[in-house]
């Protein structure tokens, strides 16, 4: 309840929208819309969508400080994963042996990469059943 | 016990949400406001640096409360916590059971010689959206030379609103190819208050090869005739376009006893409990109170949902979360600290920006419909506790 | 001797206690004291860099329990 109304202006702003002659479309286009969402059971759907508990429940799922980490570099991850992958899945013809081993482990960026490893390895060894 | 009556004064955030939450208990809940229109302050920087229409970002008050809130446009202009009775501007005399100051921070142009004038010359940020339409006609007219975003004093709401102001027109003025700087002058060592922080917004600064910042510049003084700002050692910057961040005091209201506000004017309260000074019936949240922590949205927000618990018997406390975003056009970070925490380590990402696009399309609905949508709030701030980022940040 | 003012900062988060000390300094004149009491351990290397950089006098700064204590003399107002 207003003391001092301002706002029945916005009474006469709605009438005067349904007066616009695209309305017509609108509206109509719109209650078949309703109908097709009904009959298909996507209203019901978005209305358990609607719920905020379905919301806050997948929310609070997601939201870990590790997720919204991630989420935050999901660029670099990405990045890091195309490429990493692209190597996976790609057919490799050529074959490394100890003698290839040996002289790969010269190279600076293997050398990096093994520390990598290594480093994952570690991280590996720590993992516990939780 | 329903039927209490709860005055509440001020129609921004905090005003609006624990005036919604109180009536769906069937509190008998007054709202005073001397402002019919509502409008959502942190867009003020769109408007200033995009251009944006300030209707998109405005609501009439009415239309964000229940209906079974009692409005009054009217100033409040006394309040006697002792007597438990208010006075407005126009002369209607309020009694209360308990009473919510929520009535902002005053903008004060008279603390620094020359603000005023350039006030009216190029509006700001902080005022209002009027005040940022100002800021715009200039930004978008300027061509080349230097717009200086100055700081003269550091208790400010938003603490970031400086450096995203300083961003925003940096990228506006690059995409538009417009010879610009942007300087900021800063009363602190750092960029920014928190030093940590302030390594991660200097190098994003340094990034920008229109950007230039001055730290530990303490303005004195604007000459606007010979468009020059001037240091408290004398030293003197040369300016084509200045906006300046005006002072903040507290509301001006006349408050019995006098000793309940600060030298500023701002409400002194209990820091988590948020109760004026000795009073268990009278709450201040927001920008005017004096909770020793930044004038934030968020604390207006959290505030109000503490003082709603506490009017329902409820125990709880505010903890002086902030969650303030500093955003770019594409990314952003947020200063996430309590009252026992400093901020917590951040990235610039457009996760963040997301995020903070999705709060402003939630603004209205959540500020009409607050129990809808604390559930959502309410994970966002669980997730994110500063000692649950802890060291490793976001 | 210029006038004293002690300006509280304790319990402060952020902004924390140079906002205050921004606002204390702005009322001030060359030959006034001003005392900050903070609780921020950060307010220990802020303090010394503002000295350093606005040019002011730092004549005490102390820890007392929790409580940190600094005392500068204003000189660098023109």
């Amino acid at each position: 309840m207003v003391e001092e109304k301002t706002d029945s202006k916005s009474t006469e702003k709605i009438l005067a929208l349904l007066e616009r002659p695209e309305m017509e479309e609108a509206v109509a286009n719109l209650a078949e819309l309703l109908i097709a969402m009904n009959e298909s059971g996507l209203l019901d759907l978005l209305k358990v969508l609607a719920d905020r508990g379905v919301l806050e429940s997948l929310m609070k799922y997601l939201m870990t400080p590790d997720f919204l980490r991630m989420a935050d570099k999901l660029d670099k991850y990405v990045h890091v994963l195309e490429e990493s992958g692209e190597i996976l899945i790609t057919e490799e013809k050529a074959r490394t042996g100890i003698g290839g081993l040996l002289k790969a482990m010269r190279d600076p960026d293997v050398q990096v990469g093994l520390t990598k490893l290594i480093k994952l390895l570690k991280f590996l060894g720590t993992v516990k059943e939780q | 016990m329903n039927g209490e009556k709860v005055l509440v004064v001020g129609g921004g955030a905090g005003g609006l949400l624990v005036s919604n939450l109180l009536a769906g208990d069937g509190k008998e809940v007054t709202l005073v406001t001397d402002n019919p229109e509502h409008y959502f302050q942190p867009a003020n920087l769109f408007i200033a640096f995009k251009g944006e229409s300030p209707e998109s970002y405005k609501r009439s008050v009415e239309s964000l409360l229940d209906p079974k809130v009692r409005l009054i446009l009217d100033k409040l202009s006394k309040l006697d916590l002792g007597n438990r009775t208010a006075l407005t501007e126009r002369g209607k005399r309020l009694e209360y059971d308990y009473v919510i100051v929520a009535a902002g921070a005053r903008m004060d142009y008279n603390s620094l010689p020359g603000m005023k004038e350039n006030f009216e010359t190029f509006g700001d940020y902080y005022s209002s959206p009027e005040a940022a339409v100002k800021v715009w006609n200039t930004v978008s007219r300027m061509k080349n030379g230097k717009l200086i975003i100055g700081v003269p004093d550091l208790i400010i709401k938003c603490p970031p609103a400086p450096h995203k102001g300083v961003f925003l027109a940096a990228e506006f003025f690059k995409k538009e190819k417009r010879d610009v700087t942007v300087e900021l002058l800063y009363p602190s060592p750092h960029i920014y208050t928190e030093a940590e922080l302030a390594k991660t917004i200097e190098s994003k600064m340094k990034s920008f090869s229109n950007i230039e910042y001055r730290t530990s510049f303490l303005i004195d003084s604007v000459d606007t005739g010979r468009k020059v700002v001037i240091g408290m050692n004398g030293e003197e910057i040369k300016y084509d376009a200045l906006v300046l961040i005006p002072f903040h005091k507290g509301p001006d209201i006349d408050v019995n006893p006098a000793e309940a506000r600060d030298d500023d004017g701002f409400i002194k309260v209990d820091k988590r409990k948020l109760n004026i000074t000795s009073y268990d019936d009278a709450f201040a949240i927001g920008d005017c109170n004096n909770a020793p922590t930044s004038k934030t949205g968020v604390a207006a927000h959290l505030g109000a949902f503490v003082v709603w618990k506490r009017i329902n018997g409820r125990n709880a406390e505010y903890s002086g979360r902030t969650n303030c975003p500093l955003i770019t056009d594409d990314e952003a970070i947020f200063v996430i600290s309590d009252y026992d925490h400093k901020p917590v380590g951040q990235r610039f990402s457009r996760l963040k920006r997301l995020m903070e696009d999705l709060f402003v399309a939630m603004y209205f609905p959540s500020l009409r419909y607050p129990r809808k949508f604390e559930p959502i709030f309410d994970v966002y701030f669980n997730a994110t506790e500063p000692h649950i980022l802890g060291e490793k940040g976001w | 001797m210029g006038d004293k003012k002690t300006v509280d900062a304790r319990g402060m988060a952020c902004p924390g206690p140079i906002a205050k000390l921004t606002r204390a300094y702005r009322e001030a004149k060359n030959g006034d004291v001003i005392e900050i009491l903070a609780t921020d351990q950060g307010f220990i290397p802020d303090i010394k860099a503002w000295i350093e950089s606005t040019g002011n006098k730092l004549i005490e700064l102390k820890q007392d329990g929790g409580v940190i204590r600094a005392v500068i003399e204003v000189t660098a107002k023109k």
